[in-house]
């Protein structure tokens, strides 16, 4: 373009101030229409005229313009083009509800920003005193760390945190006072409120801690089941007790259960602690004046029945079922139910169990880590040999995690089938199609399930599932197979879902529902071995 | 002890992590809780993100707070009050003629900008030293100027920030502390040497600063006892200025303040008439005073061992740099940025030169962008139709602070104090970087101002301080507590 060919507007507003950055907002608004830098929206001081003149901008009428007069200026080769643009200028400047439009009423300061650490949330929210803490286990030392450094207690639900970073962070916390809830810390209830994968449980007299994500839903939920109550429910993540860590949240959950007068009943809940870790934990608890349960699920106790008191007071639970049971009966000043104590499991070398083809297989298809492993525990006891994926002995462990032989009992929440993908108690499709596999093999008997609810899983378990188990049970009839589904459900029936809900669309499926996973684990064990025993 | 009160409190929940989790707290109805909007702190990078972590876990972490909270005092105890206004070299006479001073950290003729050189040609050729611009170029190749930053001499100046001996500047005492700070007169707008503007008329005003407004200035203000700037901020930010981009209310306090005793001192009634018209047709009059506050408010807070706060904010035209006060009077420099805003009619972002300028002091006391909430007027430079965008502006600066001024409030924030004390380590952690509103040079000398918007400090700035501080206290994590008393190595001094 020749400037020869250009035409120049201008015009003036008389006494019309806006500032400055107001104009430059519309001149932009309009050099953006026209494509081109050729226009300008100014009052008309001294220097801002130099400037439109040294650009070319300034016809006679613009150098008429005084300071508080508003100048509107634009070149173009079509004039009345130019002309609508100058109007639109003067309309966005005079249309003050237009300009108004981005801002809402009615909303106080602050509550727009999105809150970006957790130091800014302890601003926001003085009166805060506890983290959820699920980011990617990265930076999962780092935010606990930063949590417990504002006086937060924290629940580390993320996993692949290293152990250094877990002594630390809980060293941490122990100075402080603080409790370090995980890494991989999957549930927990602390005044009666559920956090991350828990259930809706009654308030109570029994206290737990337990070094087992659901092994602390199963017994909290029996506990509501049976007609208790809680008053906290601590998580520790599952590491807790291994000797690297030294039990030391374990500990700090026993120290303020003790100390809490609510609390009337403790109860202890872990796979099987280290060594050093154990005697810890026994000499804190043979200190106790309350009452205690200890359910260390694998424990390798030879001797005495069950529910006896023990090492101090303590009395020994088998299964979480048990724990629940005995907590609510010593709750009631009555003495722990004597129930003849199960044979130890015989030594593999021996007796390699019954794994004839002719009652066929146990397939245990598990949501829940500790309650696959209390299911483990039970089957290997009649069936001998039981695989998975998180086996009690090596000589257990499945060359592939996702290929059943024989006995095999999954847990399906492990790593191997989590990476890049949600939690089975989540999303149950994964362990959907173990179900359809499964449920097609013929050497398959029965296959076992658990179903846990609550906050955090997912919001109809029982109505997602049925389909798939009852296609496999028409599917077997059709090919005259016996084939049976076992399962349990843990949860309460103030828990999102219902417990009975769940239950009973289960049996509607055709599943055979028992009251707790042990019981449900006795009951598909029976079916296999068919009472030979 | 702490677990057991635990239970008997209402819990109230920081959910950092996954959004489920916080939806399902607020569907039971019972936890009270706040959903963190995470994302990997330090940007993801490892390395400070285990610094951060070091610093947190290890003994320093109560000695930084309580150095942080020391230092927020002093600056909330400050007093800035103007009190005189002198030559700069009469102030500093050790001063040599060939010195010159610019805004920024310390920088070479080499790596100068455009509108820094054009404003060393037109402050050489004021000061007679030089006759044009070849002459100082050649001094300046030949190294025979001594370029100095303004800091060092307790002075700020706005954009290219020049300041030579003969050049009238203000005198701000700090009366709480005793310290002074200085900062030059403010040329009006138009062609100014700040913007790199250096031809006759530039000089000419200049010229007219030194030989008259200055001299006039110093006569009112000896007869007085001076100017409290502090009330003048205060009553300016509920007027709608942050003391950056806009100080229209400001100046205009200042005028209503110091108007009644000019005239009485000053009798020559041209003289007067030419004094008012200058500081009346100015809008950004108080900026050059607002600075010297800041200065003198910050100053005193330098050198806090142990204190991870920002103490001052400076570009160069080249580098930004940063000064933390527990790290001394180092810069940490980074490559400045270009500023986003609005352009003059027949300029646009290819004109601008890098954001350049001591003016960044302002925000290191919490004004200009940090102080957006009270100018809404200003949130249109940054192409913002929304007036709520200033008081979430605001609202974010409180993230990166470590505390709010007792004395600057926000009247449409519930008179909450103004966001002070920058600290790097939040910065470092959540990325979210200072607020400047800036104005914008043209790259080219002389041609001046070409537009107004907001800049950002380089985060790079931030980092490498967080690694100097790690490496000057010796931080050590966890491992450093068995230590606990005895390790002083990595102290101060």
């Amino acid at each position: 373009m020749r400037a020869a060919e250009l035409i120049l507007r201008n015009f003036v507003i008389r006494d019309s101030y806006f500032d400055s950055a107001t104009l430059m907002l519309v001149t932009n608004r309009i050099a953006e229409r026209i494509g081109s830098d050729n226009v300008a929206v100014m009052m008309g001081s001294a220097t801002n005229k130099d400037l439109m003149r040294d650009a070319g901008l300034l016809s006679d009428e613009g150098e008429s313009a005084l300071p508080n007069d508003l100048l509107f200026a634009a070149k173009g080769e079509d004039k009345d083009f130019l002309d609508e643009l100058l109007a639109e200028a003067r309309v966005q400047l005079f249309d003050r509800t237009k300009i108004r439009s981005g801002s809402t009423s009615g909303s106080g300061p602050g509550e727009h920003t999105s809150v970006t650490t957790v130091g800014q949330a302890v601003e926001r929210m003085p009166g805060l005193n506890l983290a959820l803490v699920s980011v990617p286990g990265t930076y999962a030392a780092y935010e606990a760390r930063k949590a417990l450094d504002r006086g937060l207690h924290v629940l580390l639900f993320s996993d692949n945190v290293s152990i250094e970073d877990e002594v630390s962070l809980k060293k941490m916390a122990v100075r402080k006072g603080l409790l370090m809830m995980g890494p991989d810390c999957g549930s927990a209830i602390i005044n009666g409120i559920p956090l991350a994968f828990a259930n809706v449980v009654r308030r109570g007299k029994i206290g737990v801690v337990a070094a087992a994500g659901t092994g602390l839903q199963e017994v909290t939920s029996l506990i509501d089941q049976g007609g208790g109550g809680i008053t906290q429910a601590i998580g520790t993540g599952g590491r807790d007790v291994k000797d690297d860590v030294g039990a030391m949240m374990m500990l700090s959950g026993i120290d303020a259960l003790a100390e809490d007068r609510s609390t009337e009943v403790i109860v202890v809940v872990s796979k099987p602690p280290g060594a050093n870790s154990l005697k810890l934990i026994l000499e804190r608890l043979s200190a106790l004046r309350k009452p205690v349960v200890t359910c260390f699920l694998g424990e390798d106790r030879s001797s005495g029945p069950a529910g006896e008191s023990q090492d101090g007071g303590r009395v020994c639970a088998e299964t979480l079922e048990d724990a629940a049971r005995f907590a609510l009966a010593l709750q009631r000043g009555e003495n722990p139910p004597q129930i003849p104590r199960t044979a130890p499991s015989t030594p593999l070398s021996q007796s390699p169990g019954p794994e004839g083809a002719d009652h066929g297989y146990l397939r245990g298809l598990y949501t829940g880590g500790t309650l696959c492993y209390e299911s483990l525990l039970i089957a290997r006891r009649r069936l001998g040999v039981v695989y998975s994926n998180t086996p009690v002995t090596p000589g257990e462990a499945l060359d592939r995690a996702d290929m059943p032989v024989k006995h095999t009992i999954l847990d399906l929440g492990d790593d191997f089938f989590t990476r890049g993908r949600p939690h089975p108690m989540i999303d149950p499709s994964v362990r959907n199609r173990f179900i359809e596999t499964q449920g097609a093999d013929p050497t398959v008997r029965v296959i076992l399930l658990d179903l846990v609810i609550g906050y955090g899983a997912h919001g109809d378990p029982a109505g997602n599932i049925s389909p798939v188990i009852e296609s496999a049970l028409q599917r077997a009839r059709s090919e005259s197979r016996s084939l049976a589904f076992v399962a349990s459900v843990c949860g309460t029936d103030a828990d999102p879902q219902g417990l009975t809900r769940q239950r009973d669309e289960l049996k509607r499926a055709g599943v055979h529902v028992f009251g707790s996973n042990a019981e449900a684990a006795r009951a598909a064990v029976e079916m296999i071995s068919g009472g030979r025993r | 002890m702490s677990i057991a009160a635990l239970f008997q409190e209402n819990l109230q929940i920081a959910n950092v992590g996954l959004r489920s989790f916080y939806d399902e707290l607020l569907r039971q109805g019972e936890a009270e809780a706040v959903h963190v909007d995470w994302k990997p702190p330090a940007n993801g990078n490892p390395e400070l993100i285990r610094v951060l972590g070091a610093l947190m876990d290890s003994p320093m972490v109560e000695r930084t707070q309580a150095a942080n909270r020391e230092v927020l005092d002093i600056i909330n105890r400050a007093q800035p009050v103007l009190i005189d206004v002198q030559r700069f070299g009469d102030i500093f006479p050790s001063c040599a003629p060939n010195t010159v001073l610019h805004a920024g950290p310390p920088l070479s003729w080499e790596k100068m900008c455009g509108p820094l050189r054009g404003a060393v040609v037109g402050a050489l050729v004021f000061e007679g030293i030089a006759s044009d611009q070849g002459e100082v170029e050649r001094m300046a190749e030949a190294g025979e100027i001594d370029f100095r930053p303004n800091h060092d001499f307790d002075t700020v100046g706005p954009m290219t920030g020049i300041t030579t001996p003969s050049m009238p500047v203000f005198v701000v005492r700090n009366t709480t502390f005793g310290n002074l700070a200085y900062c030059t007169i403010n040329e009006g707008l138009g062609k100014v040497m700040r913007f790199g503007a250096n031809d006759e008329s530039v000089l000419e005003r200049l010229r007219w600063l030194r030989d008259e407004l200055g001299p006039s200035l110093q006569k009112v203000l000896r007869a007085g006892e001076g100017v409290n700037l502090k009330v003048i901020l205060s009553k300016a930010l509920a007027m709608g200025d942050e003391m950056h981009q806009r100080n229209i209310a400001a100046s205009a306090l200042f005028a209503r303040d110091f108007f009644p005793e000019l005239t009485r001192i000053i009798r020559d009634p041209e003289v007067v008439h030419r004094i008012v018209a200058f500081i009346s047709g100015n809008e950004q009059w108080f900026l050059n005073l607002a600075m010297a506050a800041g200065k003198a408010t910050t100053d005193p807070a330098r050198n806090v061992e142990a204190s991870t706060v920002v103490t001052a904010m400076a570009r160069n035209g080249t580098n930004f740099g940063i000064r933390v006060s527990g790290l001394g009077d180092r810069w940490f420099e980074a490559p400045v940025e270009q500023p986003a805003g609005l352009y003059f009619p027949g300029f646009s972002e290819s004109d601008a030169n890098p954001d350049i300028g001591d003016s960044t002091i302002v925000e290191s006391f919490g004004f200009g962008g940090m102080a957006m909430a009270c100018a809404p007027a200003v949130t249109r430079f940054v192409g913002v139709e929304d007036v709520e965008f200033a008081t979430r502006t605001t609202e974010r600066m409180r993230g990166i602070c470590v505390g709010a001024s007792h004395d600057y409030l926000i009247p449409a924030m519930n008179f909450a104090g103004l966001p002070t004390g920058i600290d790097i380590c939040a910065v470092v952690e959540s990325g979210i970087r200072p607020v400047i509103n800036t104005g914008i040079a043209h790259r080219d000398p002389g041609v001046g101002q070409i537009g107004a918007g907001v800049v950002h400090p380089p985060l790079a700035c931030f980092e490498k301080a967080l690694l100097a501080f790690e490496q000057q206290y010796s931080v050590t994590g966890d491992q450093g507590r068995d230590n606990r008393g005895r390790d002083n190595k990595g102290d101060v001094q």
